[in-house]
Formats: C-alpha cells, structure tokens, sequence
C-alpha cells in the first residue's frame, strides 16, 4: 500500500516505522526540517517538507494514487481538514484517519456523515483513560486486553511469593486448580515475553496473562488467592486531558477522586468541568499535599500529566507515601520498561495507544483485534477468523502444527467461548485468539487463514 | 450631555405615566367621581411636562450608547420621578375634590379624617404611590377601603372613588414587571444600551436575554406577563368577581404588590375559590417570568429542572404544612375565628406563605392572632427574607441568592478540609462566575446592614422594637405588611413624614437591589 503519514511526531514516526516493516510503502509529510532528518536518518521511507492540510503539498506527496493517509499532527485542526482535502484530491476509495483529540469534535454525526468520510478518528487520551479506567476495576491487575468484543479478557497479573501459583510447572495447573478452566497464555519475566511450554516453572516475580471472561475474572482471581477490590479511592497527578476523562469518569461511578494540578487557572478550569472530584491546587511531588490528602488512603494513584518525568516522580514519592497502587503514563516508549523496574505498577504510553489503534485498522479485515503485550512490545495477541480450507480448520488442535513460539488462547464461536484442549477443532468462522511473538505472528495468520489446497 | 439624556428619557416617562393615568381618568369621567378634576388635572400635568421634557432636547439628544453610567443615573431618577408623579392622582384627588376634603381637615383639625383626607399631606401620597410602583402594598390609609365586594353595586360609594383605587392599582401592575423595561420595550430609541437599563431594574444577580435584542426580550417578558394576568382576570371572573375588583385585584397580584380594593383584603371575597385563585397567582408571578416564557413556548417541562423553582416551590409546600400543621395543634388555645380543622388551616397558611415569599402582601388571616402557635409566626417571619425568584415580579433577597450563599458555606468548610482544593461554586452543573458571587456577598451584607439602619431610624421615630424591625424588613423587601403597629390589618400612617420617606427610599433601594440606588450616592459616580 502507499500510505502517506502527515506529521512525524512519536505518534507518526512510530506508526511510520511500523508500517516500513510490514512492507509498506510509506511518505512523511512534516513542517519541522530537524524533524524530518530524524524520519529520513532512521527510516526507509520518503519524506516531504510542507503544511500536510494545505492541497499542493498533499498532491505534491502523489494524494491522487495514495491508498492511505494517516494525519497526526499535534493539531485537530490540521488532521482534519488534511483528511478531507484527501477525500476532494485523492482515489475514492482512500482510507483517511486522523488523531482528534479534543472530546468536543468526536460527535458521531460528524464522522458518520458522507460528506466528511473521516474513516477513523483516534482520540489516543480517551483510549488511554479508559485502559486506566478499566485496570482500576482491579486492584492487582496490570494489563487488560479485550477480544471478541470485550467477551474475552487477556489480564496480565504479577505473581508474588505467596501466590499459589509460584513454583508451579505449567502441566501441573490443571491438576491443583481443577474448578477452573486456568489458561496462561504467556509468561512476563526479565523484560521478556515467553509463551510458556508445560515444563516451565512459574516463579515469584514473573507476571502472567491469564485467558479469562470479564464476568468470570475476579472469581479466578479469588481462587488464585488474589483479594481483588475495586478502586474507590482515586487519586490523580497532574490536570491533562487523560486525567479529566478519568475523573469524569470514575465520578460518574461513584468513585471518590483527587485530582492535582500544579497551574492554577487551569485547576480552575478542571474544577469547573467537574463535579464530585476534589480538585487541589499544587505540584504533585508536595509530600506535604500528598500526606494532608492522605495519600496514604487511596487505592490508586495515577500520575498523567503532560511530563513524563514529574509523572516518575510522583508516582513514586506517592508509593513511598503509602499509595498501595501506582500507575504513570509516558509518552516515550523506551521508558516503559524503566517504569516497571523503579516500582511502578502500571505504565502507559498514550502515544503507543495511537500507534497500535492505527497499526489494528490499518490491518483490519485479516485481523479482527489485536494488542501488543508488554511495555518491550514483543508479543502480540490476535483475533483471526479462521477460513475454511486453512491448516488449521477441522484437525483436532494437538495435531495442528503450531508456529513456535505461538498458543491458541480462545475459540469464539457464535455466542460461545472455548477454552481450547488438544481435542478442541477448529471450524471455519470462529475467532481464534492466538498469543504470539513478533517473529511467529506472520506464520500463525499463515496458518489461520490460507486455504491449502488439499487436492 | 448626559442631562439631555437624562431628561429626555424622564420625559418618554412621564408620558407612558400620563398615558397609564387614563384609564383611571375615564373610570371617574364615568362615574362622576369626587376624583375627577384631580385626575384630570394629573393627567395635564403629567403629560405636558413630559412632553416638554421630550420635545425640548429631541433636537440636543444624540443617538449614542448609554454608558454604564447613565443606566443607573436613569434608572434611579425614573424611579424616583415615577414616585413623585404618581403621587400627583392622590393628592391632586384631595385638594380639588368637590368634597373639599383638605378643606375640612382645616376646618376642625384633631377630628376623625374624612375618606381620602391622608392625601392631603403629599408625604402620605408619595408614600402610597412609592409603595405602589415598588410593589411593596404598604398603605398609609386608615380608612377609605371598601369594606368587600358588592360595596359598588347599589350605586352608592362608600369609601374612594374607582379612578383613585384604579390608580392605585395600576402603580403596582407598572412597577411589578417594570416600568424602565416597559419603555425598553415599546421604544425603539432605548434599544442602543437598553441592556444596561433592562439589567439595573430586573431582579436577580444576572440577567438573561431571551431574544437577541433586549427591546425584544422586554416585549416578550411584558407579553407574558400580560397573558398570565389575562388568564387570572377570566379565572377571577368565573369566580364571580366584579370586572372592576378583578382588575385591580388582578394587577396587585401579578406585580405582587398587595393593595386590597378592601380592607380586609383578600379576606373580603369570603371565598375558598378565589383565596386559591389569588395563591396560585401570587406564586406564579413569583416564578422567574424567563422560565414562564421557556414554558410558554412549548418546553413545558423545562422549567421544572431549574434549582430555584425547585427550591421555592419546595420552601412554599414545606412551609405551608409547617405553619398549617402549627396552626391546627394550637387550635384548642385559639381566640374565636382562628381555630380551624387541618385543611382550612392549609388554605390559610399557603395564603400566607406564598404572598409573603414573594412579597405580595395581601392577607387571609390575620397572622398577628397567630400568639396561640408562635411556631407559625416565626415560621412565617422567616419568609420576610427570603423573596421570590429571580427575574419574577417578587422583591426580597430571592431564593437563587440564598441558594448561591449556602453553597458558599459548604465551599468554604470544603476549603477547611482541603487548604489547596478548588472549588466553584455551580448551580445547576453551571460553575457561578466569581464576580456574580460577589455580587450576591456584596448584596446580602448590604441588604442586612440597611435592614438594621431602617430598624433604627423607625426606632428613633418612636416605633416599638417589633414594628420597627419588620417595618424595616417588610419596606426593604416590599413585602407589605408587619407586625406590632404595621400588622396585616394595619396601616404605615402611625411613622411620623420623616420616617415614611425612610421607608419609601427603602422600598426603592429593596425594588432596585440597593446598588442601583447606592451607585448613585456614591461621589465616584460623579467624577468624571
């Protein structure tokens, strides 16, 4: 495909990187010269210098034969009327996306309207919240991936020493937890996914991500000796986009929120867009603010605001305060990793949030849904609908020959779940979850949906 | 430049008055009233001195803005003008009456007054005019109300003539939606700055248009309130109402001023019908007429969201049951014609409740009887400070500013607890503006400070400490009625002249929202 990518931001240099190594052929458009030269030094794709909205630059980049155009500039603005001048110039059948962000522009009507033909509009802030909203249902959790329409959840849990689960072989589950049908698609331990064979040893220390159904998920956690509660105290650092939809959010359930924000006017402003949330006028790392709004007695801090390292900072002085739970999002990838070892629970790129939203549409179709696990982003998790005439279709599962490195987590079928056994066949039309590692991921769609013929 | 202005918006005025004095003018041209030649010569006065005023700088006035300024210059002296005319019906009706009234005041000076002879001192007629035009209902007439319906009929009279009565009535239905507002809307020449005008006059904090012009939005806010008198004059007349009793009493109403045609006001009519026609009137014209226009236009349920409603009709509901309730338990200690069954007592404290929260002032009952169930009483003295809505034809504090208070209490106990919150106060999910809450600060520590200074001066007029003080709240608030001297079935002529014109500048200051008037005072307001 040729993809034209405006703006090159982390958001585009990412989804550019990305799509380079799916074998696209890809164009940057970018206003900012130094900018370029990074895409041009690191990447293998075309770059073109110019205001991405503006008509004579998109023709410029060959709008009229691109398949694609992905605008995420930091303007709404921009991203917009880029997608509709692409919808006037270009083929009829491109595909336009754009990152809006501010809430007030994401009207249904607008985007469904046929005279705009916005094909997807990603608010990456609104999906971040709810990522965070969602793992403050849990109190151990920290990472959820849904599938087959929210029917089927991959959580990620930390295993301690005292876990029930620590020592463990992989064979040995079915045997010590007999009620529960425990599937663990894949094991977290020293940077590194692994999707797990029977003889593996779960250790103190590893994170799991265990198959589950959402109405099912805290009863497993209760078997595997976790206590799960949701969060009814909520506090969060830093006033930016992310924490408005969060507290709107959590107030709105009922949650008792505090919220930080260091600018006073704009803690006026936030304080004025809600209603139950306590809304306080300070700098996050004040561990006198922190203990006289005791920290102490919240179930969750999160620290979202606009820097990344102050987000660091916070969260941890609010761990060392007593906060059971910490959360810290950041916009560069690379810290992610780092957020986990310093003692933060759960750490979150917003950034990557857009990249993996463009990165599933772009793929849709072959795939139904799909998450990257981990903050190394090596593994993936996959939604396919199994075609008729594949390897995989109506063999029982232990004689499907399985890519290395790759696990079949769940079955949907119709209205049903499965959670797969070496008996368990595959039909043609259900939704297989497959886990699996960067390397394997091309082989298993291989497997899923190539039909062989078997004359 | 700004005098020009001045006097030639005084003179568009004078000749609305003029023109409002008429129909009491054909009222007594009909009847061959005593009041006649008064009116008329009112009526002459009135118009030509308007007319002057108007002609004589048509050529000098320039069509510009007002400035924030002139607003309130032209607000306070209408109000002030508006007084001072009116008062001319009354006492012009006493001093060219054919009776000679003023004449046998004269004659035998320290007898019982004739019908209309308080008229005779222009301090009792401006009192009763100002009383009138700020829809307070205090009155300084010790006798001249007819004693109930029918009084007319045999072609007889007994007490002042229907021009005056008229009149009387009509000071009210002027001043309830607003006199600078009527010629907002029916003079085109006050669109430029109208706003200003339109905002020194209607009650409330803030001020919503409700059409893009505010010429526009005052016709509407008058149509409305004349569609709602329209229908409660039908409804009094099915009643069985004369049309003269339901006009007047209609207008009272509506403006929720409180001058009776009779002197036992709203008692007169005998009639359970017509006490819960006049309850369901008075509280209808306490309601912010924005919500009514909302309603009318077909959003019927729309106003039923908004907190201010909900609080005042919720204070209406509950203290009517309080003080019924109140009422009904104490009956056994009652004095004769006050002890009664439940439900009449609920008729008989939502009457009171409601034309003292929205600072009518007719009465049902006398209330000062109330010794037997003090819990009733003070009940009601709670509601001489509480007002009706924003934006209604009611006076007092209203309801939205006591809304706006209370939730500044729970911010500033919110702030105890979080010395670096922030918090807004919001109504209805709105964040209220900081200068709209100091506004409401500055008005309510204005309006107690003036309430202690009215007590006081009445005090120093040789009022009792219970007249003195509700005098003091009823005039501030244009109530009407008080207690001690001034009750419900009493009258304002025991303040000596010094005193009526305290509480006349009270009744302006409370119609204006004290800082229309005090603006004025001010010698800032005057620098240039």
């Amino acid at each position: 495909m040729h993809i034209i990518i405006i703006g090159a931001g982390e958001v585009g240099f990412n989804i550019a990187a990305r799509l380079v190594a799916e074998g696209h052929d890809v164009l940057v458009v970018e206003q900012k010269e130094a900018i370029l030269a990074r895409v041009d030094d690191a990447l293998d794709v075309q770059t073109l210098r110019g205001h991405g909205a503006r008509p004579t630059v998109l023709k410029e980049a060959g709008i009229e034969t691109a398949d694609m155009v992905v605008a995420v500039t930091d303007s709404d603005e921009v991203n917009m009327v880029a997608c509709l001048n692409a919808a006037i110039f270009g083929r009829s059948d491109i595909i336009k996306i754009a990152r809006v962000r501010d809430p007030a522009y994401l009207d249904e009507r607008f985007f469904n309207d046929e005279r705009v033909t916005i094909d997807l509009a990603i608010n990456p802030e609104r999906v971040t919240a709810d990522k965070i909203i969602g793992l403050l249902q849990y109190s151990s959790i920290t990472e959820i991936a849904e599938f087959a329409q929210g029917r089927v959840q991959l959580v990620r849990l930390p295993i301690t020493g005292t876990s029930p689960l620590a020592g463990l072989r992989f064979i040995d589950l079915p045997e010590r937890f007999p009620k529960t049908q425990l599937l663990i698609a894949a094991l977290h331990r020293d940077y590194e996914i692994i999707i797990p064979s029977g003889t593996d040893v779960i250790l103190p220390g590893d994170e799991v991500y265990i198959v589950t159904q959402p109405q099912q998920c805290s009863k497993m956690l209760e078997r595997l000796g976790v206590r799960n509660q949701p969060s009814g105290r909520v506090m969060i650092a830093g006033g930016s986009r992310i924490a408005r939809f969060i507290a709107s959010d959590l107030e709105a359930a009922g949650v008792q929120v505090k919220l930080i924000e260091p600018n006073e006017r704009r803690a006026k402003e936030i304080a004025e867009g809600l209603t139950k949330t306590v809304v306080l006028q300070g700098e996050p790392t004040d561990a006198d603010l922190l203990t006289d709004e005791h920290v102490e007695e919240m179930q969750a801090f999160v620290a979202v605001g606009q820097d990344e390292e102050l987000n660091m900072m916070s969260a941890l002085l609010a761990r060392r305060l007593g906060a059971p739970r910490v959360m810290a999002t950041t916009n560069r990838a690379a810290y992610l990793p780092i957020l986990s070892a310093i003692g933060i629970d759960v750490g979150i790129s917003p950034r990557m949030v857009a990249v993996n939203s463009i990165l599933h549409f772009i793929r849709r179709g072959r795939v139904v849904a799909a998450s990257i696990l981990g903050e190394e982003a090596t593994a993936e998790a996959m939604e396919f609908e199994a075609v008729a005439g594949s390897d995989a279709v109506g063999v029982p599962l232990h004689a499907v020959k399985m890519p290395r490195d790759s696990l079949i987590a769940a079955i949907q079928r119709g209205d049903e779940i499965i959670v797969p056994t070496g008996q368990t066949k595959i039909e043609a039309g259900d939704h297989v979850l497959v886990v699996a590692l960067e390397p394997a991921v091309a082989a298993v769609e291989r497997l899923l949906q190539r039909r062989v013929d078997r004359s | 430049m700004q005098l020009v202005q001045l006097g030639h918006l005084v003179g568009v005025l004078m000749m609305i008055l003029a023109g409002a004095m008429v129909p009491s003018l054909l009222i007594a041209w009909y009847d061959h009233g005593p009041d006649l030649p008064g009116l008329l010569s009112a009526v002459q006065w009135t118009a030509v001195g308007g007319a002057m005023a108007f002609l004589g700088t048509r050529k000098l006035v320039q069509r510009k803005a007002l400035s924030h300024r002139a607003g309130f210059l032209i607000v306070g002296t209408g109000w002030l003008v508006s007084g001072v005319v009116g008062a001319l019906p009354f006492f012009l009706y006493a001093h060219m009456s054919p009776e000679g009234i003023c004449d046998q005041i004269a004659l035998a000076p320290g007898s019982v007054l004739p019908i209309g002879g308080e008229f005779c001192s222009f301090t009792d007629a401006a009192f009763e005019s100002i009383s009138g035009f700020t829809t307070t209902g205090s009155s300084i007439l010790t006798d001249g109300l007819w004693d109930g319906p029918g009084t007319m009929m045999a072609g007889e009279r007994v007490g002042l003539p229907r021009g005056v009565l008229l009149w009387r009535s009509m000071t009210h239905f002027l001043g309830g939606m607003g006199i600078v507002v009527l010629g907002v809307a029916i003079l085109p020449l006050l669109g430029v700055g109208g706003m200003e005008l339109f905002k020194a006059e209607v009650p409330g904090p803030t001020t919503d248009k409700l059409a893009p012009r505010v010429g526009e939005t005052a016709k509407l806010l008058w149509k409305v309130y004349l569609f709602f008198s329209g229908v409660m004059f039908c409804i009094m007349m099915l009643g069985g109402v004369d049309a003269f009793s339901a006009v007047n009493h209609t207008m009272a109403t509506m403006a929720t001023g409180g001058f009776s045609l009779y002197s036992g006001s709203a008692a007169s009519f005998n009639s359970p019908f017509i006490e819960w026609v006049l309850i369901f009137f008075m509280y209808v014209a306490g309601i912010n007429f924005n919500l009514h226009f909302v309603g009318l236009r077909g959003q019927y349920f729309a106003p039923l969201k908004d907190t201010e409603w909900r609080v005042y009709t919720f204070i209406c509901v509950a203290f009517t049951l309080v003080i019924a309730g109140a009422l009904t338990a104490g009956a056994s200690d009652a004095p004769e014609g006050h002890a009664f069954g439940f439900l009449t007592n609920v008729r008989i404290a939502a009457f009171q409740v409601v034309s003292t929260i929205t600072t009518t002032g007719f009465a049902s009952a006398d209330f000062e009887a109330w010794t037997f169930a003090p819990m009733a009483l003070g009940f009601l003295m709670l509601l001489f400070f509480c007002g009706g809505m924003a934006g209604s034809t009611g006076g007092g504090v209203k309801v939205v500013r006591h809304i706006l208070m209370v939730k500044q209490w729970l911010t500033e106990i919110f702030m105890l607890v979080h010395p670096r919150g922030v918090r807004p106060v919001r109504l209805a999910g709105r964040p209220v503006p900081a200068q709209v809450m100091r506004g409401v600060f500055g008005f309510i520590s204005a309006y107690v400070a003036l309430l202690a200074i009215g007590t006081l001066c009445f005090n120093i007029d040789g009022q009792d400490v219970a007249t003195a003080f509700t005098a003091s709240a009823s005039a501030l608030g244009n109530v009407g009625p008080g207690l001690g001297e001034i009750g419900p079935y009493d009258n304002w002529s025991v303040l000596g002249d010094v005193a009526k014109w305290i509480a006349a500048l009270l009744m302006i200051l409370g119609r204006l929202e004290i800082f229309t008037i005090l603006v004025l005072l001010s010698p800032q307001f005057w620098r240039r």
